[in-house]
């Protein structure tokens, strides 16, 4: 049946000879990749090699520089220790309840993280390819924008224990001292809501967000929404009133992390911001083309992506396609850089001395090493 | 590669590693499934053949990754698919880094084969169904799914003409598609 189509027939060829001269060697070696690469791929092969590695060297604001400048010894360098296959692609993970649990399109995997196997799958039925896990208050919570729904799921059973329609579509939800909060996107007036974790419903009065607020940050007493206007672009709000203040930085969005009485977001162009909640002024990090930002045992840890796209830049280091940076919050220095395989749209998820980084088909765990 | 015919999926994805023409024999299976699947969310014949090289040459790479528990190899090869779509919908092409590691050249689609593997994606009767769904969304969500979907503008343009945020006309564009998909999916069941 496959001969009716010349393509395939040929990409069957194709592929055939492809795996016959593969058989018995590892794939992409970094020198057989640059043999195989054109003077231009060359070149950027050797501006990557440049510009990547050792970027903590040659920035003021490195790793050994920072060191010596005074900033805290890490316990140890971070590295990756193992690898999460999951079935189909991942949107979003959270380690909380006694595991690491990600959503899928229509599955909730639950992950042993003692083994880093998948130990169980919850069905989690919408059709929405925007969803967010997170995991605390005795249960696991997932957004799904399309559907507009809230699914509560028992860590224990594994079963789906409740589902909330909310009056608008959730596109982020956090969980900490402040309670659950979900940002719902309606059009003109969002809102951020606080969640009941016994009913997994609504309570409270909902609080006005400026418009396209997109993501927030909990702390004990606050919750920080960052939205994507160029006027009101953030906001720090108390558990039950809002206040506003620009930052004069437009199209604000991606991920926010807080602690301390401190916030960092990253903005759409992927630039990070420091905020206190106290107020004063907000400043930039000197970090570009970063994807995604938390903060987990005293550490800020940014995903950046590489300088481009090309394949030079993934021949730098076999399956490495972004930089995992360990930074040291309290004077922002880069602490150690460490090559991971997140890619544009990966999602992090922090737990005890871990860190996950949810790439679409599979997640890595970065622990801290002596 | 007759004496492979007979192996499950499973048994040819452990046999590959042995004989890698039991590889060939997976593809044969299945290419028709991932390009049906690629060219109905693609409706282009030339990125749903670039991906379907990509993702047979991903699944090959990844192939010990794959877990029988989690869902069968045509699931998991299609989940693969939605990841190499997914990229290609961000980047703007298609990724061709598997490819290269298993020193694929590019594979060109002749018009023959576009042609064939729009008859493969039996679209007609679906373009259909689509018009008719567009009909019963709300307005506002079809003039989002068609600046998005139809006129392929990025979501800034997208909000501007909507006169609302970007995240929100992201919102309505996905719930618009969301009910298409509702849609279709009750008309085509009951057909």
């Amino acid at each position: 049946m496959s001969d009716e189509i010349p393509f395939v027939r040929a990409l069957g060829s194709a592929l055939k000879q492809g795996i016959e001269e593969s058989k018995g060697r590892r794939f992409s070696p970094p020198f057989r990749s640059f043999l195989r690469m054109t003077p231009a791929a060359v070149i950027g092969f050797l501006l990557a090699v440049a510009i990547v590695l050792p970027l903590s060297w040659l920035s003021p604001l490195g790793g050994k520089d920072s060191a010596a400048a005074g900033a805290p010894q890490a316990p140890g360098s971070p590295s990756v220790t193992s690898t999460v296959a999951t079935p189909t692609g991942t949107l979003d993970a959270a380690d909380g309840e006694g595991a690491l649990w990600a959503v899928g399109y229509e599955t909730v995997w639950k992950i042993d993280t003692t083994t880093n196997q998948v130990v169980d799958q919850i069905a989690v039925s919408g059709s929405s390819d925007y969803r967010r896990i997170t995991a605390g208050d005795g249960a696991v919570w997932v957004i799904d924008s399309g559907t507009r729904v809230l699914t509560k799921i028992d860590p224990v059973s594994d079963a789906v224990v409740g589902r909330t329609s909310l009056n608008g579509a959730p596109v982020a939800i956090t969980i900490g001292a402040a309670g659950i909060w979900v940002t719902l996107a309606e059009e003109g007036s969002p809102q951020l809501v606080q969640i009941d974790p016994a009913s997994g419903a609504p309570t409270g009065t909902p609080i006005p967000a400026a418009p396209g607020t997109q993501q927030i940050a909990i702390g004990t007493n606050s919750v920080v929404a960052v939205n994507e206007k160029s006027t009101e672009a953030q906001m720090s709000i108390s558990s039950r009133h809002a206040s506003f203040s620009s930052l004069g930085y437009s199209a604000l969005s991606g991920t926010a992390a807080i602690s301390l009485g401190q916030v960092w977001f990253v903005t759409s162009a992927q630039h990070v911001f420091h905020a206190s909640l106290s107020g004063g002024p907000v400043s930039r990090l000197p970090f570009d083309r970063i994807e995604q930002l938390a903060y987990s045992d005293g550490w800020l840890w940014l995903l950046q992506q590489p300088p481009s796209q090309s394949a030079a830049t993934y021949t730098v280091q076999e399956g490495a396609h972004s930089l995992l940076l360990q930074v040291d919050p309290s004077s922002g220095r880069i602490v150690h850089t460490l090559p991971v395989r997140g890619i544009v749209g990966s999602r992090i998820a922090v737990g005890s001395g871990v860190i996950w980084i949810a790439d679409g088909t599979e997640i890595e765990r970065v622990e801290l090493t002596n | 590669m007759a004496e492979f015919e007979l192996l499950s999926d499973l048994e040819l994805l452990k046999t590959t590693d042995r004989e890698p023409a039991a590889f060939g024999v997976l593809y044969e299976r299945h290419v028709h499934a991932v390009l049906r699947f690629l060219y109905r969310r693609t409706v282009d014949p030339h990125l749903a053949a670039d991906l379907t090289a990509e993702t047979f040459a991903a699944a090959y790479i990844g192939r010990r990754k794959y877990r029988p528990r989690g869902s069968s190899v045509e699931g998991w090869l299609l989940g693969i698919a939605r990841h190499e779509l997914s990229h290609a919908l961000r980047r703007e092409r298609a990724d061709d880094r598997a490819r290269s590691r298993l020193g694929l050249e590019r594979v060109e689609i002749d018009d023959y084969s576009a042609q064939r593997i729009e008859e493969l994606a039996d679209l007609e009767p679906l373009r259909g169904l689509l018009r008719e769904a567009l009909l019963e969304l709300p307005s506002g969500l079809r003039e989002a799914v068609r600046l998005r979907v139809g006129l392929d503008l990025p979501y800034e343009q997208v909000a501007a003409q909507l006169g609302c945020s970007e995240g929100a006309a992201r919102v309505r564009v996905s719930r618009g598609l969301t009910k298409l998909e509702s849609i279709i999916g009750t008309r085509a069941g009951g057909a």
